[in-house]
């Protein structure tokens, strides 16, 4: 296992899951239960029928249900089912979230879907790349502005020049 | 001979200039994504699958199989020259693919592998000229029970042979099935999960779960995360490329064993690509004279694995084309691709639609010939492309992301869907899941649901019709003794192969 903030009291090889990994687990399988409660409970509104006629809902549920106790044996068999190969190449999901990019590939999405319906292909792209861009720790204004301005320019050719994307270049 | 007339009639089909130009543009792009450090083949497939509506079906879903098999070649050469396992299948090959780089000689590594490459998938494509066919006359039997059992077990081996934990990937087959459930229900028309959006009456749009899973979430965990990657030890010149006739003579039974184990694996559902290069490579160690050569630079520990690879790349298809029912979730995005285009993916297709069929097997060889051919004077452009920054590729892709997924309904709502989703997909990498599996549940939902309603009307709700009809009895019998042997090797462990630590937190598909 890649452990690069050790855990006190874990490092453990392959046989003994750190306990960060246990509650990595644990919160994994209550996500999964409660999405599964979700849908069993919304499918059952939708009507199940019988089972020579289903309804609806009897589909939904049925997965609902199957994913309550898949979700319940991962969150308390995670000793058990340990990832084995997590250690391989996985070392990203133990490694802390990168908020600055996280925040930044988040904001180019909704700046491409607020500003492209108002201003255009064009400044809509060129905001998305370069608040995307922004998030990388070594990426400069100029370069990503250089970046975006290529991109934009050559996308919104590519897209509405070429593939007759229905949007205006620059305004709506 | 059936299959030598469909074979020519499908050569006829490739050839034409549109479909051989978009074979041609197929494995072009996958072979550059295939080298492009921090971009898998997933996310490339999605990002390309909305240029491809505009396209008629048959050149659609050859440009879209020739980005996965064009990759498979790039992924080698990530591997055998930077050591980088960046696509899970050639992960193997870095074992003595690197060594070799280093004593310098990658270039016959590279020879080697697109010779085994190329043995391989001729294998694999002649096996699916013969066997396919039959599958579909067998299949062309199924009752709606028959069908829901065979999807039952082509889920469960696609959740539980994945990497990772089976549980998890049970999990995520459950979701995706779930997500397939989205919209309008076909029998009665009642709105399900839409939770009061309009946009979403006609269910997830499978090109935002697609791009979501695997274009915004794999930025989000991939962003400053992704090591630059130095190339400077790897000059490769043409005339290194050809294999001494020793080297030649070492290699070629490796490739043939590699061939037979990667096709045997490609009949196995749920056991792909990477299942075949691992195994072939065991199986090389295990049967060789001296297998403490392997490791360092032994050519068979490329040539075997390579072959592998490619031969259940191409046997991937096989059940995807013939019965309907994907193999992984690249599979399950071709058929996806193809349900947009119109076509009912089925026993039924090879009949119905011959110039798809056909068209993709005789595609498969010219595409195959056209990235040995490519890869030759290529090479020094692939050890280029390999240190393009990270920081330059994912605002761009993030661009073909956003505008990929409007242009499919002209609706900014979809992108606001993708981000959602991109979100959900990261909190699900950072809990160990792999979203693959999501994919192929998606597809089959659908059907799977409407086969299981029709079994059951007609059986008049007794549910022991999945087990008095012998056929399907087989399948779920395979499905049982598939969790059987799946609990079993999870209680004892098995022997893994170490793998060198990838240098960026590159893909899984």
């Amino acid at each position: 296992m890649q452990n690069k903030n050790n855990m006190p009291g874990g490092g453990g090889g392959l046989d003994q899951p750190r306990s960060s990994e246990i509650w990595r687990d644990r919160r994994a399988g209550l996500l999964m239960a409660g999405i599964g409660a979700f849908a069993a409970v919304t499918g059952a509104r939708y009507g199940i029928g019988t089972l020579s006629r289903i309804g609806p809902g009897f589909f939904p549920t049925v997965l609902g249900i199957v994913l309550v106790v898949l979700g319940l044996a991962i969150a308390f068999t995670a000793t058990l089912a340990q990832d084995h190969e997590a250690g391989h190449g996985h070392a990203a999901q133990d490694a802390p979230v990168d908020w600055r990019g996280y925040v930044a590939i988040v904001a180019s999405m909704v700046l491409f879907i607020v500003l492209t319906p108002v201003l255009g292909l064009v400044p809509g792209t060129f905001a998305c790349v370069f608040t995307a861009a922004m998030g990388d720790r070594k990426m400069t204004v100029l370069n990503s502005a250089v970046l975006a301005a290529v991109i934009s320019v050559a996308g919104a050719l590519l897209f509405i020049w070429g593939l007759r994307v229905g949007l205006p270049y620059f305004g709506s | 001979m059936e299959a030598i007339d469909g074979l020519i009639h499908g050569f006829g089909v490739a050839f034409q200039l549109q479909n051989f130009a978009a074979c041609l543009a197929g494995v072009f792009i996958g072979n550059v994504v295939g080298v492009l450090p921090g971009l898998g083949v997933m996310t490339a497939i999605s990002m390309l699958l909305p240029l491809t509506f505009a396209m008629p079906p048959v050149a659609a879903i050859l440009m879209l199989a020739g980005i996965y098999y064009g990759a498979q070649y790039g992924g080698a050469i990530c591997s055998i020259l930077l050591n980088l396992p960046c696509h899970p299948p050639h992960a193997v090959t870095c074992l003595d693919g690197y060594p070799l780089t280093l004593k310098g000689k990658g270039g016959t590594a590279l020879g080697v592998t697109m010779l085994a490459s190329f043995l391989g998938a001729s294998f694999g494509i002649v096996l699916m000229v013969f066997f396919a066919p039959y599958l579909v006359r067998i299949a062309l039997n199924f009752g709606p029970a028959e069908i829901s059992s065979l999807m039952l077990l082509g889920l469960l081996a696609g959740s539980t042979l994945a990497r990772g934990s089976k549980l998890k990937g049970m999990s995520m087959t459950c979701l995706g099935l779930l997500l397939g459930t989205m919209g309008t229900d076909i029998n009665t028309g009642l709105q399900r999960f839409t939770f009061g959006f309009p946009e979403l009456d006609d269910g997830l749009e499978i090109v935002a779960l697609a791009l979501g899973l695997f274009g915004v979430a794999e930025f989000l965990k991939s962003v400053n995360a992704v090591a630059p990657v130095s190339t400077s030890a790897t000059r490769i010149r043409i005339a290194d490329l050809w294999p001494s006739r020793s080297e030649l003579r070492t290699a070629i039974v490796p490739a043939l064993r590699g061939t037979l184990v990667g096709s045997l694996c490609s009949m196995i559902p749920g056991t792909g690509p990477t299942i075949a290069s691992f195994m072939a490579y065991g199986l090389e160690k295990r049967v060789s004279r001296r297998p403490q050569e392997f490791g360092h630079g032994a050519i068979q520990g490329v040539a075997a694995p390579e072959a592998a690879t490619h031969a259940a790349v191409q046997g991937d298809f096989i059940p995807t084309m013939s019965l309907g029912i994907p193999g992984d979730a690249v599979m399950a995005l071709l058929l996806g691709a193809l349900v947009i285009q119109g076509i009912t993916p089925g026993p039924q297709l090879i009949t119905e639609h011959p110039d798809i069929f056909w068209g993709l097997i005789a595609s498969f060889w010219i595409g195959n010939i056209l990235l040995m051919v490519m890869n030759m004077p290529m090479i020094g452009l692939w050890v280029k492309l390999l240190s393009i920054p990270y920081r330059y590729l994912y605002p761009s892709a993030l661009f073909f992301v956003c505008i990929g997924v409007y242009s499919v309904r002209s609706d900014m709502f979809s992108v606001g869907t993708t981000l959602a989703i991109g979100v959900f997909g990261h909190v699900l990498l950072r809990h160990g899941f792999h979203p693959a599996p999501i994919l192929l549940g998606f597809v089959l939902g659908q059907r799977f649901e409407e086969n299981l309603r029709r079994a059951l009307l007609l059986a008049r709700g007794d549910l022991s019709i999945f087990v008095t009809r012998p056929i399907s009895l087989a399948f779920l019998l395979t499905a049982v003794l598939l969790l059987g042997a799946q609990l079993y090797f999870a209680l004892r462990r098995r022997d893994e192969i170490q793998l060198p630590p990838s240098a960026s937190p590159i893909l899984d598909e």
